[in-house]
């Protein structure tokens, strides 16, 4: 069952990506807009709940411990952060270039073979299960934040360019997009916090230690800095555009490189630490 | 569809001082509604009268007649000549007038290609002769594809969508940058007439927050109570660039008003905060470098005038893409004519068909008293007759839409002896 369900949401994902991509690109009045996408959205939401939901009660525990059900939580992680976010104040473009990730990840889900690691005890389960969730969440905001910079940066140039074309029309307006920024990146600090903190819980009970030189929690404590700097900048002096896009952009770079290349680099799964 | 005309004149091929003589109010079309419909002999009649078009839609089955009370009418009505009016007004028959119709609708054939208010005003003059009693079912149906082919062309074509005055350009700029703008806070420095047209723009999209700074502490009052705002002087200006999201601004001063070093400390105090400058004076009232600062969008009047006229290429590149929905609503619409032209042949073959299937009934069986036994065999022919009738009367209405069709329609009439 857990198969069909992770087929399905991932036909559903990219169905609703192109609705998206379709209401970016076509002028399209408010039902193929917003309604389709955003009814596509909680059926994929619906459809990834369900299947941690199946496969938590397949193992008797939370399903964080083999690379397809990463990708697939992370893929959850990142629709739940959109969901918000559309729904409050959406646009087909921000749904579009949100959907980007999870689609890509759930195309990798059912690409990858499942291979389990068990943990040692119920507790690293029940430990390494929250700081999973709080870790992809915080990436998740952290990418829309990056993605709203980005906006932010092209329609700022369009701006002062003095010229409204069309591909600038898709985009919301500078303020929006200011807002999502900051929010964004406000709430993937906080998360980012949450998963520094629980990681080196996590670790503690591992190894006794609060800190290690796993190339993971670098990583991580950086990304953490880089965007301590974008909150503190964008408070004190207001930091907009392109400084608080380009660190946004190393930001993400280095999720991209905590969660791809040093899991690729040292096989394992959620911490490099269990593999060894 | 032949019995359908449209007789008018518009800002395409009449100039202003024959247009306004026929620039009518409601009342005015009322009486005029009224008076066709009395004296020309028309069956159905709808006026359409704006500053830039008077059009008169009607339908008739004796068009001579009708055109030349029609012309003796709007001449007594505008004081012009008959000779003079005829050469002036233009006739469109048949499926020209309800093409022309389409293109008014949606706004193809305005003097601001796309400009919104002429489908609001088609539809009045359509409210006006419903009211007086002059629509049909031709004109109702044709007034009725055009609403929808204007709605169309606006919806799915960027006809209507990018403003071509240089006020809404600058008022779409606006909300580019801040989204909804009825919380922005707006400082209007001087009283030209383009920067009071823009303040009204953006009084429409519901700003409230209007402060006026003038030279004189009594022209800015005068201005300030003018359009709803708060007066202050030139030296508060420093401290109100810090807090307010737009600056419109057309002085006379020969010197730039707003210098960079004032928008960059107004800047630095901002914390990055957008600040919309809109410059429409002459010479320029804002230093253009201000421009180059960042959180600041400087636009002057050429900068507003250029994007009007982008946006005016753009809409009429639009004409090309809506006439393929005009043209989708002129088909139905014309296959609508012709099933109306086919329906009274399909009715008496139906009924003449219906009366002999009973007469046989009767001859062949004999009559009968019984209630249900008749209502049987009546249900029984109505039954036969439609089967019979199904493919003959879907062949009838395709007829009818063919050209040369009628023709055949006209022999099937002939053949069944239906005129009897």
């Amino acid at each position: 069952m857990v198969e069909n369900l992770l087929i399905s949401s991932l036909i559903a994902g990219w169905l609703t990506f192109l609705l998206a991509a379709y209401a970016v690109f076509a002028r399209t009045g408010s039902k193929i807009g917003r309604g389709f996408p955003a009814a596509g959205l909680v059926l994929v939401i619906a459809l990834l709940t369900y299947y941690i939901v199946a496969r938590s009660a397949e193992l008797g525990h939370f399903p964080a411990f083999c690379w397809r059900d990463l990708l697939v939580i992370f893929a959850w992680s990142f629709t739940v952060i959109l969901v918000v976010t559309f729904f409050r104040r959406g646009r087909p473009v921000i749904m579009a270039g949100g959907l980007v990730p999870p689609v890509i990840l759930l195309t990798l889900a059912v690409l990858a073979t499942p291979r389990e690691v068990v943990p040692e005890s119920f507790f690293f389960k029940a430990d390494l299960g929250l700081h999973v969730i709080v870790s992809f969440l915080g990436y998740a905001a952290l990418w829309l934040a990056f993605l709203s910079g980005g906006f932010y940066f092209v329609l700022e140039r369009g701006l002062k360019s003095k010229k409204v074309d069309h591909y600038l029309r898709i985009l919301p307006p500078l303020d929006d997009l200011d807002r999502l920024f900051y929010r964004a990146s406000g709430v993937g600090f906080i998360l980012l916090t949450l998963c520094i903190f629980s990681g080196a819980h996590f670790l503690r009970r591992l190894t006794g230690q609060w800190w290690s030189w796993d190339p993971k929690v670098v990583l991580t404590s950086i990304t953490w800095l880089i965007y301590a700097v974008i909150l503190h900048q964008r408070a004190v002096i207001g930091w907009r555009g392109r400084r608080a896009m380009l660190l946004s952009l190393l930001g993400v770079l280095l999720i991209v490189m905590t969660f791809v290349g040093v899991n690729v680099l040292f096989p394992g799964h959620g911490s490099s630490l269990l593999g060894r | 569809m032949n019995q359908l005309y449209m007789l008018g004149l518009s800002h395409d091929d009449v100039p202003v001082k024959i247009r306004e003589r026929l620039g009518l109010d409601a009342d005015q079309v009322n009486r005029l509604l009224h008076t066709l419909k009395v004296k020309s002999g028309v069956e159905e009649v709808c006026i359409l009268s704006t500053c830039n078009r008077f059009e008169c839609y009607y339908s008739t089955v004796e068009p001579k007649a009708a055109r030349r009370q029609l012309n003796q009418i709007l001449a007594d009505i505008s004081g012009l000549s008959e000779k003079k009016l005829d050469g002036a007004v233009r006739l469109r028959r048949g499926e020209w007038a309800a093409a022309h119709l389409f293109r008014v609708s949606a706004g193809c054939d305005s003097m601001v290609v796309g400009e919104p208010q002429i489908l609001g005003q088609v539809k009045d003059a359509y409210g006006l002769a419903d009211r007086q009693g002059t629509l049909g079912p031709v004109l109702r149906t044709l007034f009725e594809h055009s609403f929808r082919s204007g709605k169309r062309a606006r919806s799915e074509t960027p006809i209507g969508e990018k403003p071509v005055s240089v006020s809404y350009v600058a008022v779409e700029f606006g909300r580019r940058i801040f989204g909804e703008l009825h919380q922005a806070k707006i400082l209007v420095i001087g009283a030209g007439e383009t920067a009071l047209e823009t303040v009204g723009c953006l009084k429409r999209e519901g700003v409230r927050n209007i402060l006026v700074a003038n030279r004189t502490a009594s022209r800015a009052q005068s201005l300030a109570k003018k359009i709803d705002g708060k007066p202050l002087s030139f030296a508060q200006l420093p401290q109100v660039l810090q807090q307010v999201d737009i600056v419109i601004s057309s002085t006379a001063a020969k010197e730039p008003v707003l210098s960079r070093t004032m928008l960059a400390e107004a800047a630095e105090g901002r914390k990055g905060r957008a600040l919309f400058l809109v410059d429409i004076a002459v010479p320029r009232d804002i230093e253009a470098s201000a421009g180059e600062l960042s959180g600041i969008f400087l636009y002057n009047i050429d900068d507003l005038k250029a994007q009007a006229e982008q946006n005016k290429r753009e809409r009429q590149a639009a004409i090309q893409a809506a006439g393929q929905i005009l043209h989708g609503e002129l088909e139905a619409f014309k296959r609508w004519v012709a099933e109306r032209q086919v329906a009274p042949t399909i009715v008496r073959l139906r009924q003449k068909l219906l009366a002999l299937g009973e007469q046989e009934m009767v001859d062949f069986f004999g009559t009968s008293d019984n209630a249900a036994e008749q209502a049987k065999r009546k249900e029984y022919t109505r039954r036969l007759v439609e089967r019979l009738l199904h493919e003959p009367s879907v062949a009838l209405k395709k007829l009818g839409s063919e050209r040369g069709g009628l023709l055949e329609v006209d022999a099937v009439r002939r053949l069944f002896k239906l005129e009897e």
